[in-house]
């Protein structure tokens, strides 16, 4: 049954990271849930029911570039590629090797494969259109301070801003996954950073939703959410850190969600929810000297936040984020611990 | 509050009717104050109190933050007003006293510039139809009314703008039932609280 579980997931992560030389087997995998000992099948039956929902391998990256590229044609009105092409501009703010080049880099390959253009050849047309791919907004913390600190550079005598306002320009930010906590935490900045003005003239465009808003209504809860009800050293291990913030969002409401539509059934979320809790615990037991104040069982978090971490469940071909749980990607020398998804990390 | 009506000389306050105008940002109504509330943006200060009405019905509490148009919202409140909290006429001035220190909290800069702008003078809300929360004309250069919500601005005004204390969060109110989509409405905090990047200070 290990076997069939492991293969059914290699078959559907076997593209992560191959560019990079990574090749993940199905005896990698198997190796992987061994070390959670008598819950091994377990974890591997539940993350095989999990997994189609949360990897996107490069192919279905690319149908969701071209679907954002359908969008926004639509959403401004344009007859074709050509006449959008001509506007727009793909803004590259973020570092290099960070997923923005990495998305459009594809970007050019849909281009090219589906109108056989490229976005290159458009490079001295005036633009009125901006563009800020990336593939997640977690916190959303990065992604906000770009935005803001584009919107506030200059072009000639005025700011973006002001184009954006007046309509001289358009800004959209298109992303693959949004966390709905983290994305009404960026809409509050641009509230502010802006006197309320900006609003509806910065477009969203998401192809996937983690609904992780424990004070919205009707959250689906597709991440990893403990409820109460841990054991002593989880509790503790949360009343010790060094951290004051928002401790109200650390468990969920076990009632919640109405549906269970992302784990295999309301019972087995639970049990998957506290292992790799508790596994993540484990792992971090097991650093030496000091422990990064961002770091929490399930993915890495504002170090002021009192949680246990994001419990992100998204990752691309190209890398999985520091947001998901750590038994996924944790990977230290001397440590313990073989990730399942080995993650990049730029130097 | 001792909730008496008085007569004020719209030449010696400071009047507000719209959101337009030198005094119009003290209007529930007016843009450019928005809120955050439970992590959730809220447009202004006038849905955020229509959202105080209704606790036990989150849909209509959603149905109202996102129509964000604070007239439209408060219609829509109106349409449903059998829905409102039961001890609605006992609480709602303690509802809107918290919500404008909700506003200055979140809005410290503006609010308390404006706020400081009025100072000397009685604040009041003109009103063609409502002498509880405003004060209606009653001859050339007179309006007559309760004007609580001009008292509220006034007592927020005094209490802290003026004291120049310096407000670090607002506690929610102790009545039954204060709940915004199912969830106690927690501790208010300022911007600097809520937008704190440290995600990349410590990177892994």
């Amino acid at each position: 049954m290990i076997e069939k579980f492991a293969a059914s997931i290699h078959h559907l992560i076997r593209d992560y990271r191959t560019e990079d030389g990574i090749q993940i087997s199905p005896d990698s995998i198997i190796a992987w849930a061994s070390q959670f000992g008598d819950d091994a099948l377990f974890i591997l039956s539940e993350l095989s029911h999990i997994l189609p929902q949360m990897y996107i391998p490069k192919d279905r990256a690319k149908q969701f570039i071209l679907q954002h590229i359908n969008w926004l044609i639509n959403r401004y009105g344009y007859r074709g590629i050509h006449e959008f092409l001509s506007d727009t501009d793909f803004l590259k703010i973020q570092q290099d090797g960070k997923s923005q080049q990495a998305i459009l880099q594809l970007l050019e390959e849909v281009l090219n494969e589906t109108w056989q253009t490229s976005s290159l050849e458009y490079c001295t047309f005036p633009k009125r259109n901006f563009v800020y791919f990336d593939d997640v907004l977690a916190t959303g913390s990065t992604l906000g301070r770009q935005v803001v600190d584009w919107l506030n550079s200059s072009i000639g005598d005025k700011k973006y801003i002001d184009l954006v306002l007046n309509d001289q320009a358009r800004l959209s930010v298109n992303l693959f996954c949004v966390h709905t906590w983290g994305h009404a935490f960026q809409k509050y900045r641009f509230n502010k950073e802006f006197n309320d003005i900006l609003g509806r003239k910065l477009i969203w465009m998401h192809n996937i939703e983690i609904q992780n808003h424990a004070k919205f209504t009707n959250q689906a809860y597709n991440h990893a959410f403990p409820v109460h009800g841990q054991p002593i050293n989880v509790q503790s291990y949360l009343a010790n850190l060094p951290a004051d913030k928002y401790e109200d969002y650390a468990y969920r409401n076990d009632a919640l969600p109405l549906k269970e539509q992302f784990f295999s059934s309301k019972e087995n979320r639970i049990k998957y929810e506290n292992v790799i809790l508790q596994k993540g615990i484990d792992i971090i037991n097991q650093i030496r000297g000091e422990i990064k104040p961002n770091i929490r069982p399930l993915g890495l978090i504002n170090p002021s936040y009192k949680t246990f971490g994001l419990g992100t469940h998204f990752l691309t071909w190209r890398n999985i984020p520091n947001n998901c749980p750590l038994v996924y990607w944790w990977e230290v020398p001397g440590h313990n611990w073989l990730p399942l998804f080995p993650r990049k990390i730029l130097e | 509050m001792n909730i008496t009506v008085k007569t004020y000389n719209i030449s010696d306050c400071a009047v507000f009717s719209k959101t337009t105008g030198a005094y119009g940002g003290l209007s529930n109504m007016a843009s450019g104050y928005s809120l955050f509330v439970n992590e959730i943006n809220i447009a202004n200060t006038e849905i955020l109190y229509q959202c105080c009405r209704f606790p036990l019905f989150p849909k209509l509490q959603e149905d109202i933050i996102s129509i964000e148009n604070p007239m439209e919202a408060k219609n829509l409140a109106r349409k449903y007003e059998k829905y409102t909290r039961q001890d609605w006429e006992r609480v709602k001035v303690d509802i809107m006293k918290w919500c404008l220190k909700v506003k200055l909290i979140q809005n410290n800069d503006g609010f308390s510039t404006l706020l400081n702008s009025t100072s000397g003078k009685q604040i009041v809300e003109y009103s063609t139809k409502d002498p509880f929360w405003g004060a209606l004309p009653i001859e050339k250069g007179k309006l007559q009314g309760k004007n609580v919500l001009g008292r509220l601005l006034v007592e927020i005004r005094e209490t802290i703008v003026l004291t120049e204390q310096k407000l670090n969060s607002v506690s929610p109110l102790t009545i039954p039932a204060f709940l915004l989509f199912n969830n106690p409405i927690e501790t208010i905090h300022t911007s600097d609280y809520i937008i704190e990047d440290l995600d990349d200070v410590y990177a892994y």
